[in-house]
């Protein structure tokens, strides 16, 4: 009998396990298992069978089809299994493929693949078992005649079909393979010469505009003028690697180039390396760091600007055409098959080809972007024919990421700046002065329309008023220490007309002397000046009361006479049963929060006093979260809206949650609150570790376009507006009806 | 249960065995043997893979009848309005037995115009059948030319209709939406009688195989009543299912808590079974008019208006009674008839089974469904020896497992 638990046990967890995964086909290791412990007796075998009913009246066709896929496999085994599921045939066929009105149960693509394979399986049994089993010859023809299925053109289940099918599949995933293979192989042909020439013509470019060492008049040109940035210059020269490190003047300095030439020259006219770093001793160390993000330091210039728009367009061709072609390229030849003989010659020269291709387009790819040409930066400064508007859009796109880099470069080279469009300004926020960080809390405002009204306040002291390439504004000039630290002490407000008046102690107004009263901001007493009262009235600003209300609403969970618990959801109070405070699960109040949140309520009776308390405070603690600065006028406005319910915030801070502190604070496990299904709960403890199970998850609403459509449609606002239209009409067309009346 | 079920067959069959020798020796009477052979095939009843009926019908089957002289012709009605006969001899010694149509009525001008509800065969004589349908007319049959010998005109949707087996008045008794009972005579085709007591329509009716003239009829009013026809106030009684004292014809008796759609009486008239649309089945005394609370369990399903009668096989001495239920589940419940039991729940069906009936011969049940076919079911033959039935009964694991 302990055996046989046992085996019950494993046969139902495993029976669980195959069928919950969700897969299209089952796990043969575990099918085997069952199929191992149901051989060992026929007791076995009438459990998996039962538990296998369980599943298949499960309401979702993943878990019936997979049960299905195991029945099937059972069937053709055991006598027993056979007897037993023959009995109940009909039962089957009406949980498979839906008879006698029982629809299946969604996801429907499953649903429907249950069926099939019901009916492929039904065919097939009747063809075996049909003479000895009735039932199941009478579910075929039920089938046949009744639901008129056509058992012709099935699709057999069997493994061998099974196979038959993966092997199709590999055919004709063969068959696509040798189709791109042979594509790849004709445009390899036809625009490898595209690329080479693209190529070679970039090439070109990176030869005119980088001095190679061992072009000697290029060396003449470097050494015989005195350049303004004689280092920078020498870092080009130590082009590609571009690792930062220290380099002595000596030999070292000469190891990294590969050019022997240079060698041979320097030790025959220069052993010390005097023309070098003209030193004339090698006791001196000379320290020089290569720029990590821009070794090759080109600026572009009217003399090249045509170089690098060509070059710009070349590599613009590379990044956006051939690289992902060649890419393409290497990966259909990578996974295309090998074939020996001469298709085997002629695949590993397309791959040569493909290979050479793509280091030829990297290496060019890379050096344009070491000569700072990217796809952030198509347009130069001296390109024509790219309009305003254009520019403006390149310049938004520049990452703030190249800031550090622009800002090392400028400290290196002095005063050169933004010649170079790749290093632009990074973009400053707007407004310095009140820096708009009350900008989400104003987004609230209704009236608020954003800062497009809001003037630069400091002069743009360069020439050019492009605002972009204005440079960076130094952050602390000195002496401004204490207005830094004035800022900081200063209360941060959202933006709004009193600011401009905040500090005035008197305003005058109607310098020009000509009129003695104004029109809005009243008749003066003499001196031109705005009366205090308005100037308070000024100082003030309207605050728009933005109530937060409560997410969820908690029911009020008074335990009733019946016995329920109830439902009223009201924000403070439940008209019958008081104020609303956390219960536990048998309605009875949990213990009140020490900061007050709430009294403790033995009864529902509450004096009004009590009452009216209680309100204010939960009034004012609503507003205090709501937002700061909350002076005279924004609480008068709150107080017109009595609405405001316990903050949220304190609904949430349950016994289960103190249980859970306190646990937490003394190291033990968290206690897993009782669940309600409990084999919910099992399922959840069980299967922690395992992947997630592929079964569509049906209690989840379905996402389709008429549910979306519907949200739309049946939602609270569009209704109302519906409502109202409907007023509306209404109303007009008997206004229009009682006009009639009188003609 | 199940190993209940294999031991009392191997007890059986012990105990047929030494019956056999017991017989034989003259200690016991052959009743004996041949009721403990009875009950053996009635356990072992199950749906004959062997048999076929093939299907006529191109509508629900809703009754079928075999005829009690020879125990040959099935006799089956439809809700197409047609009536086919099949020949059950037919080649019955074959492996593969195809029960085929042998003379069919379809609703031409003298057939039926609606389903026919209740198909019989005249009793003493497979030369005449008698049908009721929904078209509200009784027609008589001459079976040799499959036509329409006599119709009687209701004028209301008959629901059922009987003959009695017993006696030679040649009444039909018919169950129609009229609440009055009417009975049609068949020596001058004509009505003879009209029952009043019913207070609604009546779905079925019996004769009693025990007493010529008493008949049986249960209503949608909830009530099985009993009635002599001989008497002027002919209603006996209204079966009361509480047992209680009140008068007879008290207005208070209900025999079952909703619609009355079957009453089957038991082979020797003692008892009466009633069903009715509150899924229970009720076994009335017949001597003492009371309720024997025989308890059938919840397995009932029963909801159509619709005669639907259970079966009753044959009694004999020695071996239990068992009663066929027809249940809308698609199955057929086998109850032990005295004492309530479950004995064993016929599946296979794939339609709901609208009539049973007893071919008492070979001890089959033949039943009809909605699905259009009529199954046949048998004892399990267990000499049935052939490869296909050896392959079935192989287990195929493979080694691997």
């Amino acid at each position: 009998m302990a055996m046989n638990l046992e085996a019950r046990e494993a046969l139902s967890t495993l029976i669980l396990a195959i069928t919950k995964t969700g897969d299209l086909y089952l796990d043969p290791d575990q099918v085997k298992q069952v199929k191992s412990i149901c051989k060992k007796s026929e007791v076995n075998v009438r459990t998996a069978y039962d538990l296998l009913m369980i599943q298949l009246k499960r309401k979702h066709a993943q878990i019936r089809y997979s049960s299905t896929q195991l029945i099937a496999e059972l069937f053709q085994r055991s006598h027993v299994f056979r007897e037993l599921l023959v009995a109940d045939y009909p039962i089957f066929l009406q949980l498979t493929v839906g008879i006698h009105q029982h629809p299946l149960p969604p996801p429907v693509v499953f649903a429907e693949k249950t069926k099939k394979l019901a009916i492929s399986l039904t065919s097939e049994w009747h063809a075996k078992y049909g003479p000895v089993y009735k039932q199941i010859a009478l579910g075929y023809e039920f089938l046949r005649y009744h639901l008129k299925v056509d058992f012709t053109n099935l699709v057999p289940v069997t493994d061998e079909a099974r196979s038959a099918e993966q092997r199709a599949q590999e055919e004709l995933s063969r068959r696509i393979r040798q189709r791109k293979y042979e594509k790849a192989a004709v445009e390899i042909e036809e625009m490898s010469e595209d690329i080479q020439d693209n190529v070679r013509k970039m090439g070109t470019c990176f030869d005119i505009l980088v001095p190679k060492l061992d072009d000697e008049s290029a060396l003449n040109a470097i050494f015989g003028v005195p350049l303004s940035n004689d280092k920078e210059q020498q870092d080009t020269e130590d082009t590609e690697e571009s690792e930062d490190s220290r380099m002595e003047t000596d030999e070292d300095d000469m190891h990294d180039n590969e050019e022997a030439s240079v060698v041979a020259w320097q030790q025959q006219y220069d052993p010390m390396g005097v023309h070098d770093n003209a030193l004339g001793t090698n006791r001196y160390k000379l320290t020089i760091n290569v720029n990590k993000d821009n070794p090759v330091d080109v600026q572009e210039s009217e003399d090249n600007a045509e170089v690098f728009t060509t070059l710009r367009e070349c590599y613009r061709l590379i990044v956006k055409k051939h690289l992902p072609k060649v890419t393409e390229w290497m990966d259909v030849l990578m996974k295309a098959d090998h074939e020996p003989g001469e298709q085997r010659a002629e695949y590993d020269q397309l791959l040569k080809k493909a290979i050479d291709l793509k280091k030829g387009v990297a290496d060019a790819k890379g050096k344009s972007e070491d000569l700072g040409v990217n796809m952030d930066t198509m347009y130069g400064p001296y390109d024509e024919g790219s309009d305003e508007d254009e520019e403006e859009l390149e310049e938004v796109e520049v990452s703030l990421s190249s800031y550090p880099r622009n800002k090392a470069n400028n400290s290196n080279k002095g005063k050169q700046p933004s010649i170079n469009r790749q290093n632009p300004e990074p973009k400053k926020p707007k407004n310095s002065v009140f820096s708009m960080q009350g900008q989400d809390i104003m987004e609230d405002d209704p009236t608020y329309t954003g800062g497009s009204h809001v003037t630069p306040v400091r002069p743009v002291t360069r020439p050019n008023t492009d605002k972009a390439k204005a440079p960076p504004s130094d952050p602390a000039p000195e002496g401004n220490e204490t207005r830094e630290e004035l800022l900081a002490r200063a209360p941060l407000v959202p933006w709004d007309d009193d600011l401009a008046l905040w500090d005035k102690k008197d305003m005058a107004f109607n310098t020009s002397g000509l009129e003695y009263s104004h029109r809005f901001l009243g008749v003066g007493d003499g001196s031109n000046l705005v009366s205090q009262d308005t100037l308070d009235r000024m100082k003030m600003r309207t605050r728009i009361y933005n109530p937060e209300l409560p997410k969820e609403i908690k029911a009020c969970r008074f335990p009733m006479s019946n016995g329920r618990l109830c439902m009223r959801r009201d924000l403070v109070r439940c008209p019958y049963h008081g104020l609303v405070v956390p219960r536990d699960k048998y309605g009875q109040i949990q213990l009140p929060l020490e900061e007050g949140g709430f009294i403790r309520t033995g009864e529902e009776v509450l004096n009004d006093e009590q009452e009216a308390a209680l309100i204010e405070r939960a009034i004012a603690a609503a507003s205090s979260s709501g937002g700061r600065g909350g002076d005279a006028s924004s609480s008068s406005m709150s107080a017109r809206r009595p609405e405001p319910g316990k903050p949220n915030s304190k609904d949430t801070s349950t016994w289960e949650d103190i249980e859970d502190d306190v646990h937490l604070a003394l190291g033990l496990e968290k206690i897993e609150a009782p669940r309600k299904r409990s084999q919910g709960g099992v399922k959840k403890k069980k299967t922690p570790s395992k992947p997630p199970s592929a079964l569509v998850n049906l209690s989840k609403p379905v996402d389709s376009s008429r549910t979306r459509l519907m949200r739309r449609v049946a939602s609270k606002a569009s209704k109302d507006s519906v409502t109202q239209d409907e007023a509306v009409e209404k109303s007009s067309s008997s206004r229009d009806a009682r006009l009639n009346r009188w003609q | 249960m199940n190993s209940r079920r294999t031991r009392s067959r191997t007890w059986n069959r012990s105990k047929c065995t030494s019956l056999l020798y017991q017989a034989e020796l003259g200690l016991v009477r052959p009743s004996a043997l041949q009721g403990h052979y009875l009950s053996k095939r009635l356990l072992d009843l199950t749906l004959d893979p062997s048999t076929t009926v093939q299907r006529e019908h191109v509508s629900a089957v809703n009754t079928i009848d075999i005829e009690e002289a020879e125990g040959r012709y099935l006799l089956s009605g439809g809700g197409d309005g047609n009536i086919f006969i099949y020949d059950l001899e037919e080649s019955q010694r074959e492996e593969r037995r195809v029960i085929k149509c042998m003379a069919g009525a379809d609703r031409n001008i003298s057939g039926h115009k609606g389903g026919i509800s209740r198909v019989n065969w005249y009793p003493f004589d497979n030369g005449m059948f008698t049908s009721s349908s929904f078209d509200s007319t009784i027609k008589v049959w001459d079976t040799n030319t499959m036509e329409v010998a006599c119709t009687f005109d209701l004028e209301n949707k008959v629901y059922s209709h009987a003959i009695s087996s017993k006696a030679t008045h040649g009444l039909i008794a018919t169950a129609s939406s009229d609440p009055r009972i009417r009975l049609c005579d068949l020596k001058t085709g004509a009505f003879t009688h009209s029952l009043p007591g019913h207070r609604g329509t009546v779905l079925s009716v019996e004769w009693s195989p025990r007493h010529e003239y008493l008949l049986a009829s249960g209503s949608t009013d909830t009530t099985v009543r009993l009635w002599d026809i001989r008497k002027s106030s002919s209603c006996l009684c209204s079966l009361d299912l509480h047992n209680t004292n009140s008068p007879p014809l008290s207005e208070a008796n209900v025999a079952h808590t909703r619609t009355v759609n079957g009453l089957a009486f038991t082979p020797d008239g003692l008892h009466l079974v009633s069903t009715g649309h509150d899924d229970k089945m009720r076994l009335w005394n017949l001597y003492t008019g009371q309720n024997t609370l025989t308890n059938y369990g919840t397995m009932i399903r029963n909801q159509f208006v619709y005669n639907l009668t259970p079966l009753i096989s044959p009694m004999s001495t020695g071996s239990p009674t068992y009663v066929f239920y027809p249940s809308n589940d698609r199955s057929i419940l086998m109850y032990d008839l005295m004492d309530g039991s479950l004995v064993k729940r016929l599946t296979g069906s794939f339609g709901r089974i609208t009539a049973l009936t007893w071919r008492p011969r070979t001890q089959e049940i033949y039943s009809a469904g909605n699905d259009h076919d009529i199954l046949a079911w048998g004892p399990k033959n267990v000499d049935r020896d052939n490869a296909l039935q050896a392959m079935a009964d192989q287990d195929t694991w493979s080694d691997s497992d």
